[in-house]
């Protein structure tokens, strides 16, 4: 092909989504991930961004919704009305909201349920080996119950199960959510680190300062519409966006600072 | 003593098929929240299969049962897709008239096809008694206690080592989790409901089998698995097997004793037992004995 530019990995071409057949939770959303590089989805409370992520992982149906107009192709193919496990099959691979751990499974049993569509035992042990080595806590608390995890372990332990099975798209849903800002700075690093591993990262995120300095590029949804897109670092420098979102983070970003010194 | 020995084996061989028709309602209800009161129609539904097709078409023992458990888990898959999919989200009280109703149409098809006669089901054990260390069991005992056992360790292993055993462990705890991982939950579904199947007919066959004989009355035995559950905490497979153990030893134990000593409390006090066993039980742990506080309020 001669495309200026290589194909993008992930296209949402104007979807929209409804719940239980009357909701509009997206009004028409267009947005691309590339090959390679993470995007970050920013936005209030109920803007969509679960949503969006619902509908590229199947997941919608699971709460009585459908994508009802639009487009969405994963690696030049339509995904729409593919089951879940053919899309994780395919690469596609979400943290959900909360973390949704099983907490009553063994760390490794959670693991194990990562990678639930491999069969390729070989491969499937070499990839346990590598997300034990990203996140030593799992190896250390391997046996125990994944509901003795703290929260920020849990979410460490989220992110090692979707990686189980070895995602080329990896969706992040508010991985910072509730958790103290030298967590948060962990899991920025963990994010960067899967990225340049080469996998796609589309990163919802209310933390808007994290996810933009992690961003190559940005998309802001409003009431199930994209209000403004633009590269992470425009984004960062946006007033709209300084005064609605970093306004608030500025306090936070200057406590990650000075916890990032005391760090040894 | 060896009376006793006889008496405690007996009742270990009626309770680990209690224990059975108990697991397979716990994993019904685990992996699907159905509270699935036509488990005892399963149980009809296997050992009609087997009388049928040992009886009218002659084949051997063995083939009949596998036969009559595979179709069962065929009827128990079928209930699931064409019944039980349509009522999810709809009121658990509706949900429970459903497997209710559908009992009764299990019980009533043998009924309508072979009466309320006792019928020989055509196994080998018939009244053959074994002898173990001087004491004499009836060999379908043996048998029952035998295929028990293995039913049992057969689904642990299968729930503890598998990856579908794994799967719908997770599912049962957060099921759009477990989706989000590529589990599809209809495939739970229907594979809790082809588990309870392959046990019920198993314990429909041997409880049926040897001197006890056939009749649509099995299904009131299946029933009295329901105090096994309760009694167990009805989403715990361990207490499944408890619970069924110890109601059928309690049952056998106490059909004795009011024989021997007690004649003025009647022929069937024995069938009361469980009930009673239960509702004492229920008294003092409303969740059983390994049951989640939760599902027992629920
Ligand atoms: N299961 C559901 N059934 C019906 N409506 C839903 C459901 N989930 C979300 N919605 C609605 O869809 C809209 C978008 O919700 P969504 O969860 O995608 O927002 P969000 O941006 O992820 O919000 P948050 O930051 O709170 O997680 C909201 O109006 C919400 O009420
Ligand atoms: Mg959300």
């Amino acid at each position: 092909m001669a495309a200026p530019h290589p194909q993008p990995l992930l296209v949402l071409d104007d979807v929209e989504a409804v719940y239980g057949g009357s909701i509009l939770a997206l009004r028409g959303i267009s947005l691309n991930v590339p090959a390679n590089g993470i995007v970050a989805l920013l936005g209030a409370n109920g803007a969509g961004k679960t949503t969006v992520l619902r509908s590229i992982s199947g997941l919608l149906s699971w709460h009585r919704g459908r994508v009802s107009r639009g487009r969405i192709a994963y690696d030049g193919a339509d995904i729409a009305g593919l089951g879940g496990a053919a899309l994780v099959r395919r690469g596609i691979a979400q943290v959900m909201e909360g973390r949704r751990i099983f907490g009553e499974l063994t760390i490794e049993e959670n693991l194990r349920m990562g990678a639930f569509t491999r069969r390729d035992g070989a491969e499937t042990r070499r990839t346990l080996d590598q997300v034990l080595e990203q996140f030593p806590i799992l190896r250390e608390r391997f046996a125990q119950p994944a509901g003795y995890l703290s929260g920020g372990q849990q979410q460490m332990l989220a992110i090692g199960r979707a990686m189980m099975a070895r995602p080329r798209l990896l969706l992040l849903d508010e991985p910072s959510l509730g958790l103290a800002p030298i967590i948060v700075k962990q899991i920025r690093e963990v994010i960067r680190h899967i990225a340049a591993g080469g996998v796609s990262v589309m990163l919802v995120e209310q933390n808007a300062d994290m996810a933009l300095s992690l961003a190559d590029y940005g998309y802001i949804l409003e009431s199930g519409r994209i209000a403004l897109e633009g590269p992470g670092p425009v984004l960062k420098e946006n007033p709209m966006i300084r005064e609605l979102y970093l306004g608030i983070v500025g306090a936070q970003e200057a406590e990650i600072a000075s916890s990032g010194e005391g760090r040894r | 003593m060896s009376e006793l020995i006889q008496l405690v084996i007996g009742g270990l061989s009626l309770g680990s098929m209690y224990a059975l028709i108990a697991l397979g309602f716990v994993v019904v209800y685990k992996s699907t929240g159905v509270l699935n009161f036509a488990q005892g129609g399963l149980v009809l539904c296997g050992a009609y299969f087997c009388y049928a097709l040992r009886n009218a078409l002659g084949l051997p023992f063995a083939l009949a049962v596998l036969l009559a458990v595979l179709g069962t888990a065929l009827v128990a898959v079928l209930i699931e897709r064409v019944v039980m999919r349509r009522m999810i989200g709809k009121p658990v009280f509706a949900v429970i008239m459903i497997t209710w109703g559908l009992l009764i149409i299990l019980e009533q098809v043998p009924a309508a096809v072979w009466g309320y006669d006792l019928l020989a089901l055509g196994d080998p054990w018939g009244m053959g008694m074994a002898g173990i260390g001087g004491v004499q069991v009836l060999e379908v005992d043996l048998w029952t206690l035998g295929v028990g056992a293995a039913v049992m360790l057969a689904v642990y292993l299968f729930f503890a080592r598998s990856r579908w055993g794994l799967a719908m462990r997770a599912s049962a705890l957060d099921q759009e989790a477990a989706m989000a991982q590529g589990v599809s939950p209809g495939l739970v579904f229907a594979l809790a409901w082809a588990i309870a199947g392959v046990i019920a007919a198993l314990a429909g066959v041997m409880l049926s089998g040897g001197v006890r004989g056939l009749s649509p009355e099995l299904s009131l035995i299946a029933l009295r698995a329901f105090p096994a559950i309760i009694l167990g905490g009805m989403d715990s497979p361990v207490g499944a097997v408890v619970g069924g153990l110890a109601i059928g030893v309690a049952e056998v134990l106490t059909a004795s004793y009011v024989a021997q000593h007690a004649p003025f409390l009647g022929q069937n006090f024995h069938l009361v037992m469980p009930y009673l066993l239960m509702t004492a039980f229920l008294l003092v742990r409303p969740y059983g004995m390994f049951g989640t506080k939760a599902v027992g309020r629920g």
